[in-house]
């Protein structure tokens, strides 16, 4: 006898107790029928009946006079009963039951000589089966559900599902998000396979701002990601997987730190000195896309990425939206079967050596110093003979690769378990992770520990209450920057591996750490980097709350309230101790005892506490009118403040380095603590109109009031309007067979930008304290001026673009055109000092922007041989119109007072943050050159010019080379074009992914040329350095100039040569999976293996990381420099995705 | 619904009424210009405030580069591997090859600025409240005096400057235009008269505060630098009433202990030992020493001040040949840090000797360096010497110039011997000539070893029109001896005179003008 052991976790909470209720009985009957096989035969009387239309009553009564059993029932049974016809002669009281009850709601035990009426037990058949896409594809996730009943399943990830159907009858639907759902008779089929169409391809739904909408009806530049397009990176945070993938949107591994480093710009946006960061909007918490904002996410948690880029997807946003909007919505619960998956890597990250320059070894560089006393020896009368230590450069031999003893293989490792559950009244996700990146410099490395928990609840048919709560850990070891110890940054600790001499070693000869690295005259000394390394103890610990819950009421039809709570809870702190033994670098030798001062240790104890609030209430009316229109209208107002508190102690004077902490130090240069919040109210509205699914417009309007603003200007109002025609749908293309979509969009709107401190209106009055006799008296002095009238900075953005289907869509082509202009630029301007101030924030300034934006997604093939691409290139353009009140050029910050020195500019009439010097026209090779040759006068008045020197383009043509008269423009960091490609393969079980990107055209300075080119013997520098001019019949390969002291600071002036070309292809990532279809265990739903490379290779002329820059990418004017960052890590990892 | 969309209204229209107040975030670190200046506490904390600023003028390196290093009392250890560009813009204001791109001269000018906005603020607002007499009367003597104290510096150096009638509310207001050397002068003399009227009489021990003795000595060099000397009489005049006096050793006139001392007229204050310590560190002994990995055995303390602390406003030995034999303010003022220089410039200190008739012994050399302002301290470059701005042996020296001047040098000549006696030890080197032109020569002399490295030098040689020759022989002097020196160098014209106005500040303000030459 076969039992059924019903799937408890396969049917929904709210029916558990009855489906025990029905074991409960099933059992009890079969344990009846049991006894009965044995017992029925005993009584063998037999019964003649010949009647018609007898009730069950009548007949029991008969059945009891001829046989003598007891006959019991309930008349709440018989009272469906339908009077039965019968005709038996010599039958058994069995063979009359089963005659009489057939096709009647009821049914019999006989127990010895009685015998039971029950309700007859519904029979249940199990239906299977798999569900698919067109191309055969498993979808996973389908909701599967027998039409008006409380019966559902979902598919599992390999597409099939398994459902319990009461009766044989009833009609299966299969509905899924993007597909047409599909209904199906049981009929009495147990195999039901379903294959499902996509609606439409281009009609996939789009989280938007406040909202969804599918793609179709979107009139904007929106790009969607999901998070299955960028599985299988082994990365900490979700930006580093964006490379390449969302068009118009640049991301670039700006420095290789551990869970740091990755930095978004769309549509190259650019401001003169605010951060020009997009906004992210996790679940509707906007928060600004700093990495410390984003990197607590769990890539795994994500479900989808859109990228908002013109005015009428962001106008929403309003006054954080002139940077674009990165909307992240995270997984929840789906109605259908619980879901467990196990995601997992594993990997080893190595050092991209060949993105680091080669120096000179041991060897090279004591014989660059032999030849630089040689020289001197030999042009300047020095008298002090060649130093002992670069008497025999061969003694060193090779010496040390620094850059070695810095790195390791480091291991990279992930786990994370997500569970997803729901049924008709609730639905949960839950997904934990934790991450583990070891730096590949030692002893730096970065943990997160993160959980979010969201889940759905339906209270009774017109109330939804969801929430979403995500804490996360993130442990951060000697990655963060700070003063006295960098492990990126100019002539910090991993520069310092180009510049130190090769000849010293970080070991004493016995074996213990030396303290620095010295003894070799003339070049300068170092604290020893390894030690460094070792023993700094920089630990920052950040633990973030995020939270949110909203209710969803149908007020009436087509008419939803929707209020929610968002709270963001942020906490940081920071703990560090540099011994004394580490103290010090670039010039300066740690001391190991060191007197009170500034080589002693320095410990800090620095903590952030962060919190933000926001509530958001939104009505939405959504109706269609007739055929032909439809309409919905959105109207919110919303609520936020963000808050802040910083506190930061810094301690010397350490009597040793035995204890680490605060309570140890004597001296404290550093006690402050702070408060600082913003708030933010506005009112929204939205109107979507259509007109035959085909004439698309859309209005939306954000009036935002800032407490950042001034008085005269606290509130701005942000319009945009966007319209589309879906031409393909008409009839004078319908029967185009090729096309499948053809929509044209135009939209135009104002966004706003807000990203300046909180209080820089008011003119405030700081500490300044002096002494009067010896004690101390505390002052105050005025430290900025206001502005009242301070306001919005306005971008005015122009989109138009198109969507093209080819081909049942297997073409897909998208085009999108802006054009913006930013007035008011929100810009630190400059005053005269002899008012007593430096700057005030003002709104002077434009820039124009424009640019081209093009996507490619083709399936190329489509049979058992699958091969999918997608390319997309942007061409992003800015021209600075106005810059502050005289359109006078600047550098970092617009006080700096410019000299031979300041590398770049903002100039009107060219792109932001231009790099700027002299144009390198190679050396003089003789005197007779240097006398013909323009002069070098630098800011002096005599020539440094002679054989051997650095000759530069004379601009201006009066024979001298002088600053600024010519110096110019020699570089552009922006780049002509950025693009990505990806392509994916799936043959069989295996699939296979290559995903690039790449930028053309932009230039990058080398920062770190200024030091390694320096030919003062200070340095380590590149072999190149040992072709330097030597003499005029020795002149080296007229690139490299003399080492003659007092000539030298102009070869490292700003000039052409450390501007170089930073265009490159980035192989971001290769992944190689195979999918096991069967499975020996039914607790294994569904598992791939997959091992893939990330940061494979980068193709490039640049000597480094092509895609560094110091101020990241949030800063355009300082973009594209590099001054020695984290390097680059590449990563093998095998991984796996297993489904329970 | 009706009661759903009441809600709504009701809320919004909240909502609204509370709009104004949820947008007004005000910041708690600092207090705002518009609440301040309510109580008598909050003008005294700015007046305090005010004075702060003024370290930025003298415990600034612009200070003694521009006037010291610019004038023959000092050069700098010429370090051939440090190219800099703080460095060589400091050699460069040396050499006389500075030009308006210098970042090393607007400095002076913007924390001078400052310091006049901060007097000006408080004069703006004196009227916000009531005070007494006495409390508003030292309110605004103080902030006049430094007023005028800045505005003598910055006009010596810039030439004429812009002078804000009130400190400015916004931008627009930032622009003014330079007023010229006379209009500057004038506005110094009001102040400074005023600041005389309403500052009380000087009491020992001092404060460190302005007082009526230190606005009466700003007003006599004022006078003397205008060349009017029967005023700068006068002034000084009642100086030599208030009760100082020299010290009996010239050495004292610097130590700690006698910080405010009865020699001290005015002083810019610093104190290590405060809960929030206020080190000199700009203008400490550290920059004018050899860079050194370890200054312990010349300061006491271990440091390193090689990348860019040490080797500047070296004593030349022009300065050292000016002190006559016998003369104690040599030893006082200049010691010897002996030992040797490395490969690439950078020294290690053997021992201190004294100045007085030094040679080097064999393999080693003796470098000068500025001893008196050298006293004990705990950590390196952060040491406690207060700043002197003018001490009472300059208030006799700058009598004794007003007297010569108006043809009294006979008159003079006691007030000069005060200052001598007390150099020698005795009155055996008194000075005795009543030639109006030698005495001018000899107080310019006396001037300079009297107040050596208290950036006096280079003024006083302009003041006295004695720049351009000096300087071009000094030039002559120092280029045979460094070959180091740029061929174009010590070119002193009567540009050179005044330093450029910090070409940002021409770039941001058009009513500017810039200095001929530059």
């Amino acid at each position: 006898m076969k039992f059924y052991v019903p799937d408890v976790c396969h049917e929904k909470h709210g029916t558990a107790y009855k489906k025990i209720l029905l074991i409960m009985k099933l059992t009890i009957v079969l344990m009846i029928a049991a006894f009965m096989e044995v017992s029925a035969s005993s009584y063998a009387q037999k019964i003649a009946l010949s009647t018609k239309q007898i009730t069950f009553e009548d007949l029991f009564r008969q059945i009891r006079r001829q046989t003598g059993y007891n006959i019991l029932w309930d008349a709440e049974i018989l009272k469906d009963a339908k009077p039965v016809d019968i005709q038996v002669t010599n039958a058994s009281v069995e063979e009359v039951l089963q005659k009489s009850f057939a096709n009647q709601p009821f049914t019999y035990t006989i127990r010895q000589n009685t015998v039971v009426v029950i309700r007859k037990p519904e029979t249940t058949i199990v239906v299977k089966g798999r569900v698919t896409d067109i191309n055969k594809q498993p979808l996973p996730g389908v909701t599967v559900r027998l039409k008006g009943s409380q019966i559902g399943t979902a598919t599992h990830s390999d597409g099939t599902y398994a459902i319990n159907i009461t009766g044989t009858e009833g009609v299966l639907s299969f509905e899924y998000m993007g597909y047409t759902t599909k209904e199906v008779p049981i009929s009495g089929q147990t195999i039901i396979d379903v294959q499902l169409e996509q609606t439409s391809s281009q009609l996939n739904e789009v989280v938007v701002a406040y909202g969804r909408q599918t793609s179709r009806d979107i009139v904007g530049s929106v790009a969607k990601l999901s998070s299955v397009d960028i599985k299988d990176q082994p990365t900490g945070t979700f930006a580093e997987r964006l490379e390449g993938k969302l068009p118009g949107t640049q991301v670039a591994q700006t420095t290789g730190r551990p869970g740091q480093g990755m930095d978004l710009r769309i549509r190259g946006a650019v401001s003169l000195s605010s951060n020009v960061r997009p906004l992210v909007v996790v679940d509707g918490q906007p928060m600004l896309g700093d990495p410390d904002n984003i990197n607590n996410i769990n890539p795994d948690e994500i479900e989808s990425f859109s990228v908002l880029k013109d005015a009428s997807s962001t106008a929403l946003y309003g006054s954080r939206a002139a940077n674009g909007v990165i909307m992240i919505t995270t997984k929840r619960g789906k109605p259908g079967a619980t879901q467990i998956s196990f995601n997992s890597y594993y990997g080893i990250s190595s050092l991209m050596r060949e993105l680091i320059p080669p120096v000179m070894n041991a060897t090279q560089l004591a014989t660059y110093m032999k030849g630089f006393y040689e020289d001197k020896i030999k042009y300047e009368g020095y008298t002090g003979g060649i130093p002992a230590v670069y008497q025999n450069p061969e003694q060193y031999g090779a010496g040390t690769d620094w850059f070695n003893v810095l790195t390791r293989n480091a291991p990279v490792q992930n786990y994370s378990l997500s569970i997803t559950s729901g049924g008709e009244k609730s639905s949960f996700s839950v997904v934990g992770g934790y991450f583990n990146q070891e730096g590949i410099l030692k002893n730096t490395g970065y943990k997160r520990f993160s959980l979010r928990v969201n889940g759905d609840i339906n209270l009774g048919k017109s109330v939804k209450v969801g929430f979403g709560v995500a804490p996360s850990m993130q442990l951060e070891h000697n990655n963060r920057q700070g003063v006295g110890f960098n492990v990126d940054g100019q002539r910090a600790i991993f520069a310092s591996a180009s510049m130190m001499p090769t000849m010293g070693s970080p070991y004493n000869p016995d074996g213990s750490l030396a303290l620095g690295i010295s003894g070799f005259t003339n070049q300068f000394v170092w604290a020893n980097p390894l030690r460094q390394l070792l023993e700094t103890k920089d630990d920052a610990n950040r633990l973030r709350v995020l939270a949110n819950v909203f209710t969803e009421i149908k007020l009436v039809d087509h008419l939803t309230f929707r209020t929610s709570g968002s709270a963001d809870i942020g906490n940081m702190t920071r703990n560090r101790f540099i011994p004394s033994t580490s103290i010090g670098g670039f010039n300066a030798l740690p001391i190991e005892n060191p007197p009170p001062g500034n080589n002693t240790a320095l410990g800090e104890a620095l903590n952030n506490n962060d919190y933000a609030w926001l509530n958001e209430n939104t009505l939405n009316y959504q109706n269609h009118f007739g055929n032909d229109h439809s309409l919905q209208v959105l109207g919110g107002f919303t609520l936020q403040r963000s808050t802040g508190f910083a506190s930061d102690m810094v301690g010397r004077d350490f009597p040793d380095n035995s204890v680490p902490y605060l309570s140890a130090a004597t001296r404290f240069t550093t006690n402050t603590s702070s408060f600082n919040a913003w708030t933010l109210m506005s009112f929204l509205g939205r109107v979507n109109y259509s007109y035959k699914d085909r004439y698309l417009l859309q209005a939306s309007v954000r009036r935002d009031g800032s407490s950042r603003f001034g008085d005269n200007h606290k509130w701005g109002t942000f319009p945009s309007i966007g319209a589309g025609w879906v031409a393909s749908d008409e009839a004078f293309l319908k029967h185009v067979p090729s096309l499948s979509l053809l929509k044209i969009r135009a939209s135009y709107g104002l966004t706003g930008m807000n990203e300046i401190g909180n209080y820089t209106t008011a003119a405030s009055i700081g500490n300044a304290n002096y002494t009067f006799s010896g004690g101390l008296s505390p002052g105050k002095v005025q430290n900025s001026l206001s502005n009242t009238n301070l306001a919005w900075e306005r971008n005015k953005q122009l989109d138009i673009g198109f969507d093209l289907g080819l081909f049942d869509d297997r073409i897909s082509f998208t085009y999108d055109y802006y054009n913006k202009l930013t007035s008011g630029l929100l810009f630190v301007v400059p005053v005269p000092q002899s008012s007593g101030f430096s700057s005030v924030q003002d709104n002077l300034g434009d820039i124009s922007q424009w640019g081209h934006e093009f996507t490619l997604n083709t399936k190329n093939l489509t049979g058992a041989f699958k091969w999918n691409t997608s390319f997309n290139i942007s061409f992003n353009r800015n021209i600075v119109k106005r810059i502050g009140l005289n359109n006078i050029s600047f550098a970092g910050t617009p006080t700096t007072s410019l000299n031979e020195f300041t590398d770049y500019r903002t100039l009107v009439g060219k792109p932001v943050g231009q790099f700027y010097g002299y144009i390198f026209d190679g050396i003089f090779k003789n005197q007779a050159e240097a006398d013909a040759g323009p002069k070098y006068y630098g800011t002096g008045s005599t020539t440094l010019s002679q054989a051997g020197t650095v000759r530069f383009k004379d601009l201006n043509g009066d024979g001298k080379i002088t600053f600024p008269e010519d110096q110019t423009v020699i570089g552009d960091p922006n780049p002509k074009f950025i693009f990505g490609f990806s392509n994916t393969f799936q043959y069989k079980n295996f699939d296979l992914n290559i995903a690039m990107s790449g930028t053309y055209g932009n230039k990058l300075k080398n920062g770190m040329e200024e030091s390694t080119y320096n030919l003062d013997g200070v340095f380590n520098g590149p072999p190149e350095l040992l072709n330097r001019w030597r003499s005029e019949t020795d002149p080296g390969d007229g690139r490299v100039a003399r080492t003659l002291a007092n000539t030298t600071a102009a070869y490292r002036t700003d000039n052409t040569l450390f501007i170089h070309d930073a265009s490159h292809l980035t192989i971001n990532n290769i992944a190689l999976g195979y999918t096991f279809k069967k499975f020996r265990t039914p607790y294994i739903k569904s598992l791939r293996v997959y091992t893939s490379v990330q940061n494979v290779y980068i193709f490039t002329s640049y000597p480094g990381n092509p895609e560094v820059s110091a101020g990241g990418l949030a800063f355009v004017n300082q973009q594209g420099q590099d001054l020695g960052a984290y390097p680059l890590q590449r990563t093998f990892t095998f991984g796996l995705n297993l489904g329970l | 619904m009706k009661k759903i969309t009441y809600l709504i209204i009701v809320m919004l229209s909240l909502v609204q009424l509370s709009c104004k107040k949820f947008l007004d975030e005000t910041n708690p670190n600092n207090v705002t210009l518009n609440s301040y200046f309510k109580t008598e506490n909050d003008f005294n904390l700015a007046v305090s405030g005010a004075y702060s600023q003024l370290r930025g003028l003298y415990n600034n390196k612009s200070a003694w580069t521009m006037g010291e290093m610019r004038s023959d009392n000092t050069h700098y250890d010429y370090k051939s591997s440090d190219q800099a560009v703080a460095t060589t813009n400091r050699y460069a204001v040396a050499d006389f090859l500075d030009d308006k791109y210098n970042n090393q001269t607007p400095a002076k000018w913007n924390s001078g600025f400052n310091a006049v906005s901060a007097a000006n603020v408080i004069i703006d607002h004196i009227d916000d409240i009531t005070l007494s007499d006495a409390s508003r009367n030292s309110i605004l003597g103080q902030a006049k005096f430094i007023r005028a104290l800045v505005y003598f510096d910055l006009v010596r150096y810039y030439g004429g400057l812009p002078i804000y009638p009130h400190a400015p509310l916004s931008r627009e207001e930032t622009y003014i235009p330079r007023s010229s050397v006379q209009d500057v002068y004038n506005l110094i003399i009001a102040d400074a008269t005023d600041a005389a009227a309403k500052l009380g009489a000087t009491t020992f021990p001092q404060t460190g505060r302005a007082t009526k003795g230190a606005a009466l000595t700003l007003l006599g060099d004022v006078y003397v630098t205008t060349k009017r000397y029967a005023q700068a009489e006068a002034a000084l005049k009642q100086v030599i009433t208030m009760g100082y006096s020299l010290f009996q050793n010239y050495g004292d006139a610097f130590q700690l202990a006698n910080k405010n001392g009865i020699e001290s007229v005015f002083e810019i204050q610093f104190n290590t030992s405060l809960a929030i310590p206020q080190a000199n560190t700009a203008a400490s002994v550290y920059n004018f020493l050899p860079r050194m990995v370890n200054t312990l055995v010349v300061t006491g303390v271990s440091f390193n001040s090689i990348t860019d602390v040490g080797g500047f406003n070296t004593p030349t030995q022009d300065l050292i040949s000016a002190y006559e034999s016998g003369d104690q303010r040599l030893d006082a003022s200049i010691a010897m840090a002996e030992g040797t220089f490395n490969a690439t410039d950078d020294f290690t200190a053997t021992a201190v000797k004294s100045s007085v008739g030094y040679t080097a012994p064999a393999g080693k050399v003796g470098r000068p360096f500025p001893k008196k302002f050298l006293h004990a301290h705990a950590i390196g470059n952060q040491t406690n010497d207060d700043w002197p701005v003018y001490r009472y042996s300059e208030v006799l020296l700058l009598l004794a110039e007003s007297l010569n001047e108006q043809g009294k040098s006979a008159e003079a000549l006691p007030y000069l011997n005060l200052v001598r006696a007390r150099a020698f030890g005795d009155a055996s080197h008194n000075i005795t000539t009543a030639d109006q032109s030698a005495l001018r020569a000899t107080l310019l002399k006396e001037r300079r070893v009297e107040l050596a490295f208290e950036n006096k030098r280079w003024l006083d040689l302009v003041r006295t029109n004695n720049a351009i020759t000096v300087m071009n022989a000094f030039g002559a002097k120092q280029k045979a001896q460094y070959s180091y020196l740029q061929a174009g160098s010590y070119n002193v014209t009567q540009d050179r005179l005044l330093f450029p106005i910090p070409n940002a500040e021409i770039l941001l303000n058009d009513k500017l003008t810039q200095n001929p030459g530059y």
